[in-house]
């Protein structure tokens, strides 16, 4: 049931996957870098996931969709343990990423987030001038002073930033506009090289059109990098995932080719939902 | 490229290291902190304890009798002292400072907050603040210089008085049950005064019925802290009350607290001796209730509504 | 109609008692400082304090409000605010998280009287400092270590969440999140409460009676060595200082111009308390405009 449509969006995805992975010749028709077995999400009592199994595909889109309050940010937050910051938050079932299950107790959280970035739902830059924003985790990493410009710029201009701020990057990060602190956001999640870039309801706090500059942004960024992204906005799901979930009350009712979800869903509550009958 | 290098060579690079230098930086900085608490709690124990121990000692050591040295008034520094008339004095000046200080600064917050908002937030306020801070031995030199001569020339007698000490304590207090208080009133839901406004009642009547009931709690705390810092309070009263040994018949006799008394003994008093011994029951008797007004503060605080 | 006449009775009440609150505190304030500043000159801030004769002044008391205030600050910032951080980061709800909280109650609310009883017996007797500046510095540590620490745990709490989500969510420990995020965010309201704490302890007198003591060797402000008994900066020497002053003054002395070195200290003393009171806010303010780039 679980299988990705060739089409029109992802070709140009797919080519970049295979362009990145010459190596492996018997490529299985789900290439995922993360692979959720069983995942269960609690807080306290108060089951937030429940059993949700589904794979997140590398070098492409990952959306998740349902009704507030399904659970689907959870279910990102566990991804790269940020869950652990509340106290009563606790897990079952496996997140298995590169031969291992980050959900272990042995796991290193500080160094997963290196490599499974997110952005939130609120721009949240520091309120520190724009360059310092970028080079305060590299700085923490031990990097050298002579690299930072470079990837300054290079994460800046990846986040389609760079021509409009080059000239100020000692300004506060908080002079921004409300999209491009988001950007910024994404730029300083990119300054680090992560593998997966968690999106946390990007644009819900933005314009309309800094909401679409972001997005044409996660287009480009899947190039290089794997994305899962929870947003409320099923039109801004249809038009840059490739696969999409579908969460209802914490259970993962529906996984799929974002067009198939979308055009011909298989649940009664997907179509519900898509057609708008309840949110 | 690179990422897919990472991951091929090192499976276990995710799993936790002893030695790596985020957790040593973790590390470090958690034995920081957790030693500062240890402190905290370590300062507070060693405070009881020490004090526990030196006011309990004369019950023991010189055989005072707990009983005499709560309820007897003759303080002559033997074994059989009583401190009934500094504990008095104490309560006495505690209560009758609030009695001032309760009622006018509650007002003053209800003025500051309901009455003239703009005026009372940009100057009042501040102004209050700023008075909290004002030293204790200031107050009691305005006491001295100024109420002690007023009311030795209108109300007769010496002037030092219980009296003078209600005086200066209350002024003292005013500007924290103010404070406190006003910060009660402040945190009441508008939409709640918006509520009784839209039903047609005054401003009396919902001061009365609605922000004095819902800010009944903290008000009381506000109250109750004002009265532990005049409980506690020493230099300011020792200079005004007059620090007679003896129970005052009137408000305008001479008196004395605990903290008056200790802090005019102490000096005079060998280290070890009877004398000496009674002044730390007395200081034990301050921590005690300084106990007992945390407990009363947190009773009262956990029926705060808003 | 009644209903009326009783508002407007009852906002009159009001009105008066702010009326009578604020014209005491006025006149107490103005009081002092017209009183006093008629007796402070240049001399008075620069000579020595007599025992007995007329023209004392209050240099080496005012050196030494600000030594041990300098110390104390020194001891109680940095475990306060570790402290502080503490409670507002590192605390996992339970018995010990609720026996620090009730610690930090009890010494914030303890007598001052009696924190200098604490200090005489383990400070200037049981470690054998003697009344001196270090013994005052310890029994005013204790005494200020509890509103350092409130002040840090409160700003850092309203620091945004998600700052400290941005830095978590960066692969940046907590340690080092706390410090280059957290405590860098919530230092406008930490250095707020560090200046008016300052003031508190400056104006400080009942802790100090049996800690620091009352006299003052006659320091010679050019023996900077500390360990030199006249030093101003020697730790271990006994020190009065400005509000030990005022009521020593006030109770035992015997000088003839009683009345106006003990107005004039206090005008003195006054002033310095609210110059750290109106930079507190002052700082606040501007610190917290350029952290959160408007102006």
């Amino acid at each position: 049931m679980l299988k990705v449509k060739k089409h029109a969006e992802n070709n140009y995805g797919e080519s970049q996957t295979k362009e990145r992975t010459l190596d492996k010749t018997n490529e299985p028709e789900f290439n995922s870098l993360l692979d959720l077995r069983n995942l269960s999400v609690y807080y306290g009592d108060h089951q937030a996931v429940k059993n949700v199994s589904m794979p997140i595909e590398k070098n492409k889109v990952t959306a998740f969709i349902g009704p507030s309050g399904c659970g689907k940010s959870t279910l990102l937050r566990t991804i790269n343990r940020m869950n652990d910051q509340i106290p009563i938050a606790h897990y079952d079932g496996e997140i298995n990423y590169d031969g291992v299950n980050i959900l272990n107790k042995d796991i290193d959280v500080v160094a997963l987030r290196k490599e499974i970035g997110m952005v939130f739902q609120e721009p949240n830059p520091f309120p520190k001038p724009i360059r310092k924003n970028i080079t305060h985790a590299l700085k923490f990493m031990g990097m050298a002073k002579s690299n930072m410009n470079e990837i300054v710029e290079n994460s800046l201009k990846q986040a389609a930033l760079w021509d409009e701020i080059k000239d100020r990057l000692g300004d506060s990060a908080l002079s921004l506009s409300g999209g491009q602190q988001q950007r910024l956001c994404i730029a300083r999640a990119l300054a680090l090289q992560p593998n997966v870039l968690l999106l946390d309801e990007p644009t819900s706090a933005l314009d309309p059109i800094s909401s679409a500059k972001v997005e044409d942004l996660v287009m480009e960024l899947k190039q290089h990098y794997t994305i899962a992204i929870v947003t409320h906005n099923m039109e801004q799901a249809a038009r840059i995932s490739d696969n999409t979930a579908f969460l209802y009350n914490g259970d993962l009712i529906e996984f799929g080719n974002t067009s198939d979800l979308f055009t011909n869903p298989k649940e009664q509550r997907t179509e519900d939902y898509i057609s708008g009958k309840f949110s | 490229m690179e990422n897919a290098q990472k991951s091929e060579t090192n499976n276990h690079r995710l799993l936790k290291k002893n030695g790596s230098s985020s957790k040593k930086n973790e590390k470090r900085g958690k034995a920081l902190v957790y030693s500062s608490a240890a402190i905290v709690i370590i300062a507070t124990l060693a405070i009881t304890l020490f004090l526990g121990y030196k006011g309990i000692r004369t019950f023991f050591v010189f055989d005072v009798s707990v009983w005499n040295f709560l309820t007897t008034t003759d303080w002559d520094g033997t074994e059989n002292s009583g401190a009934f008339s500094f504990i008095f004095g104490s309560f006495a000046v505690t209560f009758l400072a609030a009695l001032v200080a309760a009622p006018l600064g509650i007002g003053s917050a209800i003025f500051m907050t309901e009455i003239a908002k703009k005026w009372g937030q940009k100057v009042l306020q501040p102004v209050i603040e700023i008075l909290v801070g004002i030293p204790s031995v200031v107050y009691g030199l305005i006491g001295v210089t100024v109420i002690v001569p007023l009311l030795r020339d209108n109300v007769g007698g010496l002037g030092f008085s219980l009296l003078a000490g209600m005086i200066v304590v209350g002024v003292m207090i005013l500007p924290t049950i103010t404070s406190i208080s006003a910060d009660a009133i402040k945190a009441i839901p508008q939409d709640i005064k918006d509520a009784s406004y839209g039903l047609g009642a005054t401003r009396w009547q919902t001061i009365y019925k609605v922000i004095i009931p819902a800010a009944l709690p903290s008000l009381m705390t506000a109250i109750v802290l004002g009265m532990a810092r005049a409980f506690g309070e020493a230099l300011a009263v020792q200079m005004v009350i007059g620090n007679v040994k003896g129970l005052p018949e009137s408000i305008t006799d001479q008196a004395a607290t605990l903290t008056s008394i200790i802090t005019l003994d102490m000096p005079h008093t060998t280290y070890g001796s009877v004398h000496n011994s009674l002044l730390w029951s007395l200081g034990l008797f301050l921590l005690i209730m300084s106990y007992v007004f945390i407990i009363i503060i947190r009773f009262v605080s956990s029926r705060r509504k808003v | 109609m009644s209903r009326r006449i009783i508002n407007n009775f009852a906002t009159s009440v009001f009105i008066l008692c702010a009326v009578i609150m604020t014209a005491t505190l006025v006149y107490l304030l103005g009081y002092i400082l017209t009183n006093g500043l008629s007796n402070v000159d240049w001399s008075f801030l620069t000579t020595n304090s007599s025992s007995a004769m007329e023209g004392g002044g209050i240099k080496n008391q005012l050196w030494n409000s600000f030594y041990i205030l300098v110390v104390t600050l020194i001891l109680s910032v940095p475990l306060g605010v570790l402290g502080g951080i503490y409670l507002a980061e590192y605390a996992r709800p339970g018995k010990l998280t609720n026996v620090i909280r009730t610690s930090v109650e009890v010494l914030s609310s303890l007598p001052s009287i009696v924190v200098g009883m604490f200090g005489l017996l383990v400070f200037v007797q049981y470690a054998g400092l003697g009344y001196s500046i270090i013994a005052g510095a310890l029994a005013l540590t204790v005494f200020n270590l509890p509103i350092i620490v409130r002040v840090t745990e409160d700003s850092i709490r309203s620091v945004p969440k998600k700052q400290k989500n941005a830095s978590l969510a960066l692969g940046i420990t907590h340690w080092h999140t706390v410090k280059t995020v957290l405590v860098p965010a919530a230092f406008p309201g930490i250095l707020t409460g560090i200046l008016l704490s300052a003031g508190r302890i400056f104006g400080e007198a009942a802790a100090l009676l049996f800690t620091a003591g009352l006299s003052t060797n006659n320091l010679q402000f050019d023996t900077w060595n500390p360990f030199n008994s006249d030093s101003p900066l020697n730790p271990f020497r006994s020190a009065e200082t400005l509000s030990v002053h005022i009521w020593k003054v006030n109770s035992q002395g015997i000088m003839p111009d009683v009345d106006e070195i003990a107005s004039g200290s206090a005008a003195v003393l006054i002033l310095f308390v609210l110059v750290f009171n109106v930079t507190a806010r002052v700082i606040g303010n501007i610190i917290y405009n350029k952290i959160t780039g408007s102006k």
